[in-house]
């Protein structure tokens, strides 16, 4: 017995040597033997999903071609493991020459550490070539005041909208929202019919965070935006405590639902997609993620998000979700030249347009719709909201230097879930900023 | 009469136990036929339709029987290496006098309540200068590496509680510490040893972390990391993560039971305590 | 040249153990020392930025961090009054004579098998308070008064969590206990039933005496454990709502991995690594006193 265990024991020791030993001498000797060159992507699109599928494919099919370019994927679904991931690499300056990121503050450190490569150039390149293959007003994420150049190049966007139930409205009798004047009519008109308007997800605490994005953008405009970035605006001002309020009435009313800091996303979308809740805020994503083939898909509607002020009527909270980028820490000139090329083959017009046969979604990049896709009105509704809309932020903490501002606010709007008040809110949000420096 | 109702007793307070333990399998095993509204809308009902698909899903996107294999492989080596490096670093540590003795086995406790998200950086960055990401035996000395602290406390507490008559009836024998270690002491200690064995190999199975980190593969993914094929940001699919858990913990089980069954060779092997 | 021989044996013996430990656990360590003194935004070739104790200070001065602390001192009550009687008796009954053992012992170490990301999600359901069936449990004995929203209110989700992990943790204990409780010799238990020390007297008198080495290995992993315990948190509450679960670990790693601040959340990986070893060295001594 004793010499079966040792045995065991020295044999594993010798075939963990034997297979790291082999392991380094393969890889040493494959380098060599081809002039390949190898770029590392990194990317959330591991995901068992049309359009995560598709970039996977479309990566292969760039390496079966014969242009000395090997693609090494490097997929995590999470959002969290990716970012550990990314942020691991960067310490170490081994960062994936491609790599997806959200935009703005996030990414703005990576800029400032001179670890990204400035993509004007490319874009601009033979008249602006590459650089029109995208709407115009898809650049706002991949620019950083007080920098010259163009950082990322989008892949994906959004815009988040208001889904309803015709059935449960016409039950209720009620028209959609156009204001949240208007909102508060709707609730209140289905909460007497028994029916509940949202169920929020806010233990996920990004609802609330979108809820409130939301509020900002449509009734104190864009121009708020910039403001809180800069402090001008504090996030204890009467305005945005207005904002708060609305939150925490529509808390206090049940608006949002029973039992909301138990309640995550997918346990959201269950509720709207079983009828159960009237309403549902989301991005344009979920047309494609939940409704699209669902039952239910004749029996929603898509409208704009409420406006508080009239004025603002036409922002919205969307933009640019997904970006692209290419780092230059440690790597060589025929990397990056490999970079860029890889970076054109997944945003031409062609990949987008094979993409939309997979899975309709709304894309930074213009391409003809192909003849043979099935109609889908309600992307097309949305892309009518889009086309009406001025102007788009992101998440507004996304424009704020500090990166813990994102927390920061949505731990605070989480705690109106918990009954604090709307002065509670501005207060933890401002004794936290306090501490910031 | 008394002692029967003892008996009964003890057998309800087990089986109690054992269905509070048990319990979630079976809702596991419920929900790896159901889809995500089932899941979500009765997580410990009866599946109204089975979806055999998660199963599908689960060998076919995410490739869930050569991650099992993968993982296998990085949990069983490490484990052995643990299980050698850390025996013998504790017979030292229990049976040899020396300068500095009390400091390295502060420093091996030191070992067990690091926490882990102080070591990633560090270690990825050592990976990347000996050439070792992407490869399985820098994660499996990494994970061997942190099964190993809490093994030599172990075995070093273990070793400190057998008596040293044995040993000196051994060294009378004519044996050299070689010959202790592995024929009078090692049996002795099957107890401790199987049981760190099964600790060891279950942290090194499930572990997400470091073989994400590490490893960029798809050909060398681990269970856990297989599994996050369904946990994308938009869009979560319950039903083949429950599929994939199923799928992972049937190996799992049966290392647990051979190993286990050590823990009484143990017993039979009649250890001395003094 | 005997004591050379001797010297040999102990350098060879411990040099593997001792390379790795200084590999993957010292090194990162010293590491995390230096930076907890430094500023750095965590990208390679960014300057790192000597600023004493100020992160110290940052930490030390911050909320959250003695909230968590509080939060890991419940984990640590919760480890020795509920956790170690449970996995001792669990390991009393699975080293004991009665039949299907083997049933038993798989049994009441599933939780670990299965991953804590499943045990997690399923915790979480069973704890929501319209339609968890801890919820529809209470209301059906009547005990409508005992319903409570388990894991939002603060103050109930840390010990939800707590008694959670116990759940989880109690069959990995009791393989600890099991290794030291099989080493009993036979003999001692047949000896005391001839003196008539049967049950729970034997259990008093002999069991728990002769597994002291055991108890002792459960106080030290039981502190280092809730010191250092995240995964468990992450999967249930995030720390959250509004940081009221929150545990050092949790925010090391938000610190580090969220806001890039790298010298802060090193500069509470040291302070856990302090308060472990100094917690671990009053333990020790103690438990000397009473030998």
């Amino acid at each position: 017995m004793k010499k079966k265990a040792l045995t065991f024991l020295l044999a594993a020791i010798v075939s963990v040597t034997i297979l790291g030993c082999s392991e380094k001498t393969n890889s040493n000797t494959s380098k060599k033997e081809n002039d390949e060159i190898v770029i590392t992507v990194a990317s959330r699109y591991a995901g068992d999903v049309p359009m995560e599928n598709y970039f996977r494919k479309k990566v292969e099919e760039f390496n079966n071609m014969d242009n000395g370019i090997r693609v090494e994927m490097d997929n995590i679904a999470t959002e969290t493991d990716y970012a550990d991931k990314l942020r691991t690499s960067f310490a170490n300056g081994d960062v994936p020459n491609v790599f997806l990121e959200f935009g703005g503050s996030r990414t703005r450190d990576y800029l400032e550490a001179d670890a990204l490569v400035d993509l004007k150039p490319y874009l601009e390149a033979n008249n602006n070539e590459w650089y029109n293959t995208f709407y115009e007003n898809m650049w706002d994420q991949s620019k950083y005041e007080g920098y010259d150049g163009i950082y990322s190049v989008p892949y994906g966007n959004y815009l988040i909208a208001m889904y309803y139930n015709k059935d449960l409205f016409a039950q209720a009798n009620c028209e959609p929202p156009k204001s949240i004047e208007d909102l508060m009519t709707v609730c209140e008109k289905l909460k007497s019919k028994g029916i509940l308007p949202f169920q929020v997800g806010e233990k996920d605490n990004f609802r609330f965070g979108h809820f409130h994005n939301n509020l900002v953008i449509k009734t104190l405009g864009i121009d708020a935006v910039d403001q809180l970035a800069s402090r001008e605006l504090t996030y204890d001002s009467e305005e945005l405590i207005e904002t708060y309020r609305i939150i925490e009435e529509m808390v206090d009313k049940g608006y949002f639902g029973e039992d909301i800091l138990d309640t995550d996303l997918a346990m959201e979308n269950a509720a709207f997609l079983n009828e159960k809740a009237a309403m549902h805020f989301d991005g344009t994503w979920f047309i494609a993620n939940e409704l699209a083939g669902n039952d239910l898909y004749d029996n929603i509607g898509i409208i704009p998000f409420p406006y508080g002020n009239i004025d603002c009527a036409n922002y919205a909270q969307g933009g640019v979700s997904d970006l692209f980028y290419v780092s230059k820490l440690n790597k060589s000139d025929e990397e990056i030249e490999a970079s860029i090329e890889f970076l054109k083959y997944i945003t031409s017009p062609d990949y987008f347009a094979g993409l939309y046969r997979e899975t309709q979604i709304l894309t930074p990049v213009k391409f003809d719709i192909p003849s043979d896709v099935v109609a889908n009105p309600l992307l097309d509704d949305a892309k009518e909201i889009l086309s009406n809309t001025t102007a788009v932020r992101t998440d507004i903490q996304n424009y704020d230097s500090a990166p813990q501002m994102l927390d920061i606010v949505r731990s605070a709007l989480q705690g109106l879930a918990m009954g604090d008040s709307a002065e509670q809110c501005a207060q933890n949000i401002m004794s936290r900023v306090d501490e910031l420096d | 009469m008394k002692i029967r109702l003892k008996k009964i007793m003890l057998y309800l307070i087990a089986f109690f136990w054992a269905g509070v333990t048990l319990f979630p399998l079976i809702i596991t095993l419920l929900c790896s036929v159901k889809d995500n509204t089932g899941i979500l809308q009765g997580m410990f009902s009866l599946p109204n339709k089975i979806m055999w698909s998660n199963y599908t899903r689960a060998f076919e996107s995410a490739h869930v029987i050569q991650a099992v294999g993968n993982s296998l492989f990085f949990a069983l080596t490490s484990t052995a290496l643990t299980i050698l490096i850390g025996i013998l670093a504790s017979y030292i540590l229990s049976r040899k006098n020396f300068k500095g003795r009390n400091f390295i086995y502060t420093l091996f406790i030191i070992g067990i309540m690091v926490p882990i998200h102080c070591t990633i950086i560090p270690i990825s960055s050592m990976a990347t200068r000996v050439n070792g990401k992407n490869t399985s035996w820098f994660l499996i000395l990494v994970y061997t590496a942190f099964a190993l602290s809490q093994a030599v406390f172990l075995f070093t507490g273990y070793l400190n509680g057998v008596s040293r008559e044995l040993d000196e009836a051994a060294i009378i024998d004519g044996c050299n510490d070689f010959q202790l270690l592995f024929k009078i002491l090692f049996p002795v200690c099957l107890p401790i040893i199987s049981t760190e064995a099964i600790l060891a190999f279950i942290a090194g199975y499930g572990e997400l972390i470091f073989g994400m980190i590490l490893l960029s593969d798809p050909n060398k993914y681990t269970v856990a990391r297989a599994m996050l094929t369904f946990q994308g940001g938009y869009k979560i699919s319950l039903g083949p993560v429950f599929a994939c858990i199923i799928i992972a913990i049937v190996p799992m089980i049966t290392i647990y039971i051979l190993f286990h069954e050590k823990v009484q060779d143990g017993m039979l092997n009649g250890a001395i305590k003094g | 040249m005997k004591k050379f021989k001797s010297k040999m044996i102990i350098i060879c013996f411990l040099m593997p153990a001792l390379f790795l430990l200084v590999a993957f656990i010292l090194y990162p360590v010293c590491n995390t020392m230096y930076l907890s003194l430094c500023k750095w935004n965590g990208i390679y070739g960014s300057p790192v930025e000597f600023v004493a104790f100020k992160n110290y200070i940052q930490v030390l001065k911050d909320n959250f961090f003695w909230k968590s602390l509080l939060n890991s001192i419940f984990f640590m009550i919760g480890g020795f009054f509920i956790l170690m009687p449970l996995s001792f008796g669990l390991a009393l009954i699975i080293t004991s004579k009665l039949k299907g053992k083997k049933f038993f012992k798989t049994a009441y170490f599933m939780p670990m098998m299965l991953s804590t990301t499943a045990v997690g999600l399923m915790w979480v359901y069973l704890l929501n308070p319209s339609y968890g069936a801890v919820n529809q449990f209470l209301e059906t004995l009547g005990l409508e008064g005992y319903m409570h929203d388990w894991l939002s209110t603060p103050g109930l989700n840390i010990w939800c969590v707590i008694l959670v992990n116990e759940w989880m943790a109690a069959g990995y204990n009791m393989l600890i206990f099991a290794a030291g409780l099989v080493s009993i010799p036979n003999e001692i238990y047949e000896a005391a039933e001839i003196d008539g020390c049967t049950g729970w007297k034997k259990i008093k008198h002999i069991s728990i005496p002769l597994c002291k080495d055991s108890f002792k290995i459960f106080s030290v992993l039981c502190i280092t454990g809730c010191l250092r315990t995240f995964d468990l948190i992450w999967a249930m509450t995030k720390g959250g709502p509004n940081h009221t679960s929150e545990v050092p670990a949790s925010l090391l790693y938000n610190e580090a991995f969220s806001y890039k601040a790298f010298g802060k959340s090193s500069a509470i990986g040291v302070l856990l690594l302090i308060i472990g070893i100094t917690l671990s060295l009053i333990l020790n001594r103690k438990l000397k006193k009473e030998d």
